[in-house]
C-alpha cells in the first residue's frame, strides 16, 4: 500500500531531523554509520537527502540556501549555512509515553528499592518533551498498559540480582531447585541473559559444571551470589537459540510427545500450537520430551481432554498416575 | 509546473520560525519559504496551505505556538528553539564507574541560531539503563507503533548519549506467541487516540462463536504475553476485554474522522481492568476459599507455594480464592499428585473424577490410539 503523501513526508521530516544533527560538523561521514543513527537503510537516506536540497523551480532557495550536500558511493557531507536542525528535535509525546510505558513495566517489575530509578528516568524525560511554553506535560499515557506477568518478591530480587551479573558479566553461583528435587543446589553459572516466553522467564546461562549452555526458570531460583570472576561474551550463542517454536528448550534427544486434544479444548491449542487434525474434531499437536515428569504435568494439567498417543513409556506413566490420584 | 516536495516547505517554514526568537506573521513567513513564495494562485488556497502545513506540523509533535498582534487577532507564529530542540544531554559525571567522580564538562554548543538558550540535562547511569531497557521492552511487544516511537525516542537521546545504543544486545529477550497483525494493532492504536468506535467480527472461546461486536476502545494493555483491547462493548453496555490476535474485520468509524465518539470515563484504570490475575481468578462466580497442601517442595512447587495466602501454623498448607472451580481443579490434577485440595470436600471429590475420567479415556482409546 503506497504510504499517504502527508505521511511519507512526515516520516522523510522525522529521519531527517536525525540525520542533520549527525551531519552538522559539515565534515564527511560514512553513509552506512549515518543510516544506523537514523534506523534506516543507506538508500532512503540517500533519498531523503536528495529530496530534501534537490530544488525542482527557481523558488527562493529557504532553508537549503546555499546548503552543500557532497554524496559520494559510502560518504555523505552536508554543509548548512544557516546552521539549522544541528540537534535533534526534542522528544515528541508519543515518544514520550512509549519510553514511558517501557519505564512503568519496569517499574511494575523492579523491586520497591529499584523503583525511583525508573521514577527519576520518566522525570528527566519529560524536560525532555517538544512542547509549548504553558502546555502542561501530559501524566503517563493512561491508555496503554504493559505487565508481562505476575512475579513473587523473590522473583523479582532474583532477576534484579540477575541483570546485574549479566550487565557485569560476573560469574555467579545460583541456588537452583530443580522439578525432580526438594532441596536446593549451587551451581556457577555465566548468565548470559534472561527470556520470557510463554508466561515464564528463564536465565539462559553457561554451566560450568555441564559445561553447556542451559536455561533455568527463575521462579526456582531462590538467591544469586555473584562471584568474583568476569567471563567473557559467547557471541556464538544468541539467547534467542534458546527459543524452539516459542518454547524454551535446550538440549534434549530425539524423543517426542504426541498429544491428543480433545475437541472441547482444540480451539484453544489450535491457538498456541502447530496442531494436526485428530478424529472427531481433535487436534494432535507434538513437543520434544525432555523430561518424562514433565510430559506427565501437561497431559494431566488437562484432565479427560488429552491423551498422550506417544511415547508408550509417558503413556503408561500417565495412567499409573491418573490411577493413584482418582482413588 | 513542477511543485516543491512538501518535505521543502515544511523545512523552509521550520528554518523561517527557528531563525527568529520573536513571533512573525505570514507575509514574513511567505517570503523565506519557496512554495509560498513561488505560489500564483489564489491567496486564500495559500492560506489553506500554511493552515495544513501548521497542522500536520503540530501533528507531528512540533510546538509551533500562535500569537496575538497589537489588536489581538492570532496572526503570529513562533518556534522557540528551546521548545523544539532537544536539550543537551549528558551523563551527570565523567567516567562514572571510576573512583573519584568528576563533574562532566559543559556540552559543546554547535554554531547556529537557538542552541545557547537550550538547557542542560544530566542522568545518572542507572537511569540511562532503565531508559535503554525500557525501549528495548516496548520494541519487544509486537506493536510496530509503539516500537517505532521508543526506537525514535532512543536514537534522538542517543546524538548525546550514545551509550544508550551500545547497552548490552540480548540482554534480556521477551518472546511473544502469535503476536497480533501489526496493521490492527495500529489501526486500534489510532481509534484509540481519536476515540473512535470500532467494529469487528471477534471469536469467543468458550462459547466457540463468532459475532459482530461494536466497542469503544478505552485502552489497550499487553499482559501475560498478549494485547487485550479494553473498551466498552456497545451492545452488553458494559466494560469488555478482547484479545486483540482473536479479532477479525476491524473497521474504525470513519464518520466524522476528527471528532471524538465518545470519552472515556474519568475513574477508568486500565491497570486495574486488565491487570494479570490467575486463570481462577477471573470472571463473576462467587469466590470459594480452598486449602491446598503441598507435600512436596520442588522446582514445580515452590512457586505455586508462593501464590495464595499462608496459613498460620502449617507451612505446607495455602488458602487460595478461587471463581472457577473446574480451571483450579485442574491446575491442581497437573501436579500429579505433589499438590492436594485439603478443603472444600467437594472440590476434592472433582479433582478425583477428573482424574478418574481421564483415566477412561485412556481404557477407551488404548488399542488404537497408542504408538
Amino acid at each position: 500500500m503506497p504510504a499517504h503523501p502527508a505521511e511519507s513526508a512526515a516520516a522523510q521530516l522525522k529521519r531527517l531531523l536525525l540525520a542533520l544533527p549527525a551531519l552538522a560538523d559539515d565534515r564527511a561521514h560514512p553513509m552506512d554509520a549515518v543510516a544506523r543513527r537514523v534506523g534506516c537503510d543507506v538508500a532512503t537516506l540517500r533519498q531523503d537527502l536528495t529530496t530534501l536540497v534537490t530544488r525542482v523551480t527557481d523558488d527562493p532557495g529557504g532553508f537549503t540556501e546555499g546548503v552543500q550536500l557532497l554524496l559520494t558511493s559510502d560518504r555523505v557531507q552536508l554543509a548548512t549555512p544557516s546552521g539549522h536542525f544541528r540537534r535533534p528535535m526534542a522528544l515528541t509525546r508519543l515518544e514520550l509515553h512509549a519510553l514511558e510505558l517501557g519505564l512503568g513495566a519496569l517499574q511494575h517489575e523492579a523491586p520497591p528499592e529499584e523503583r525511583p530509578v525508573m521514577r527519576r528516568a520518566q522525570e528527566r524525560l519529560r524536560r525532555a518533551l517538544a512542547r509549548l511554553p504553558h502546555e502542561p506535560v501530559a501524566s503517563a499515557r493512561a491508555d496503554r498498559y504493559v505487565a508481562l506477568g505476575r512475579e513473587s518478591d523473590v522473583e523479582r530480587q532474583v532477576r534484579r540480582d540477575l541483570q546485574r551479573c549479566i550487565t557485569a558479566r560476573c560469574v555467579a553461583a545460583i541456588t537452583y531447585r530443580s522439578a525432580r528435587a526438594d532441596a536446593d543446589e549451587v551451581r556457577r553459572v555465566q548468565p548470559m541473559g534472561v527470556v520470557w516466553s510463554r508466561g515464564a522467564w528463564y536465565l539462559v546461562a553457561w554451566c560450568e559444571r555441564s559445561e553447556a549452555l542451559r536455561v533455568f526458570r527463575l521462579d526456582r531460583i531462590t538467591a544469586i551470589a555473584p562471584a568474583e570472576e568476569r567471563f567473557a561474551p559467547r557471541e556464538d550463542l544468541p539467547l534467542e537459540s534458546v527459543l524452539r517454536d516459542g518454547r524454551v528448550l535446550v538440549g534434549g534427544g530425539d524423543q517426542v510427545m504426541r498429544i491428543r486434544y480433545s475437541a472441547a479444548i482444540a480451539r484453544w491449542i489450535s491457538e498456541r500450537e502447530p496442531v494436526t487434525p485428530g478424529p472427531g474434531g481433535s487436534v494432535e499437536a507434538e513437543y520434544p520430551l525432555l523430561d518424562l515428569e514433565w510430559g506427565v504435568r501437561h497431559a494431566l494439567r488437562y484432565g479427560a481432554d488429552a491423551e498422550v498417543l506417544a511415547p508408550a513409556e509417558l503413556r503408561t506413566a500417565v495412567m499409573e498416575r491418573l490411577a493413584a490420584l482418582a482413588g | 509546473m513542477p511543485t516543491q516536495p512538501k518535505l521543502q516547505r515544511w523545512t523552509d517554514l521550520l528554518a523561517a520560525l527557528l531563525r527568529r526568537h520573536s513571533a512573525v506573521d505570514f507575509e514574513t513567513l511567505r517570503a523565506e519559504v519557496g512554495a509560498y513564495a513561488a505560489h500564483t494562485g489564489q491567496r486564500s488556497a495559500l492560506l489553506r496551505m500554511f493552515e495544513r502545513d501548521k497542522d500536520e506540523l503540530r501533528a507531528l509533535g512540533v510546538p509551533i505556538e500562535t500569537v496575538a498582534d497589537a489588536e489581538h487577532n492570532l496572526s503570529r507564529y513562533r518556534l522557540a528553539s528551546r521548545h523544539f530542540y532537544l536539550p543537551f544531554l549528558q551523563l551527570a559525571y565523567e567516567a562514572p564507574r571510576a573512583p573519584g567522580r568528576r563533574a562532566a564538562s559543559p556540552p559543546a554548543r554547535p554554531r547556529g541560531p537557538g542552541y545557547q538558550a537550550l538547557q542542560v540535562l544530566a542522568f545518572e547511569p542507572d537511569e540511562l539503563d532503565a531508559i535503554a531497557r525500557a525501549g528495548r521492552r516496548v520494541g519487544a511487544l509486537g506493536d510496530p507503533a509503539l516500537a517505532h516511537e521508543a526506537a525514535t525516542a532512543v536514537r534522538k537521546l542517543a546524538h548525546d548519549l550514545p551509550a544508550l545504543l551500545e547497552a548490552p544486545p540480548g540482554a534480556e529477550v521477551v518472546h511473544t506467541d502469535r503476536a497480533p497483525d501489526p496493521a490492527r494493532l495500529a489501526a486500534l492504536g489510532d481509534a484509540l487516540a481519536r476515540r473512535k468506535t470500532v467494529s469487528f467480527a471477534y471469536h469467543s472461546m468458550e462459547r466457540d462463536a463468532t459475532s459482530a461486536r461494536h466497542v469503544d476502545p478505552w485502552g489497550l494493555a499487553f499482559v501475560g504475553g498478549h494485547w487485550y483491547l479494553v473498551g466498552r462493548d456497545h451492545d452488553a453496555d458494559a466494560v469488555r476485554q478482547f484479545r486483540v490476535s482473536r479479532i477479525a474485520d476491524l473497521a474504525v468509524n470513519a464518520m466524522r474522522e476528527q471528532s471524538p465518539d465518545f470519552a472515556v470515563p474519568a475513574g477508568f484504570d486500565l491497570a486495574a481492568h486488565a491487570g494479570s490475575r490467575q486463570a481462577w481468578e477471573l470472571g463473576d462466580a462467587e469466590q470459594h476459599e480452598v486449602l491446598v497442601r503441598f507435600s512436596v517442595a520442588n522446582g514445580v512447587t515452590l512457586p505455586a507455594m508462593r501464590l495464595g495466602e499462608p496459613v498460620t501454623g502449617d507451612g505446607e498448607l495455602r488458602r487460595f480464592r478461587v471463581r472457577r472451580a473446574e480451571v483450579f481443579a485442574r491446575w491442581i490434577l497437573g501436579f500429579a499428585g505433589a499438590a492436594r485440595i485439603e478443603a472444600p470436600a467437594a472440590l476434592a471429590a472433582q479433582v478425583r473424577a477428573m482424574a478418574r475420567a481421564a483415566l477412561g479415556r485412556y481404557a477407551v482409546g488404548a488399542a488404537g490410539s497408542a504408538g
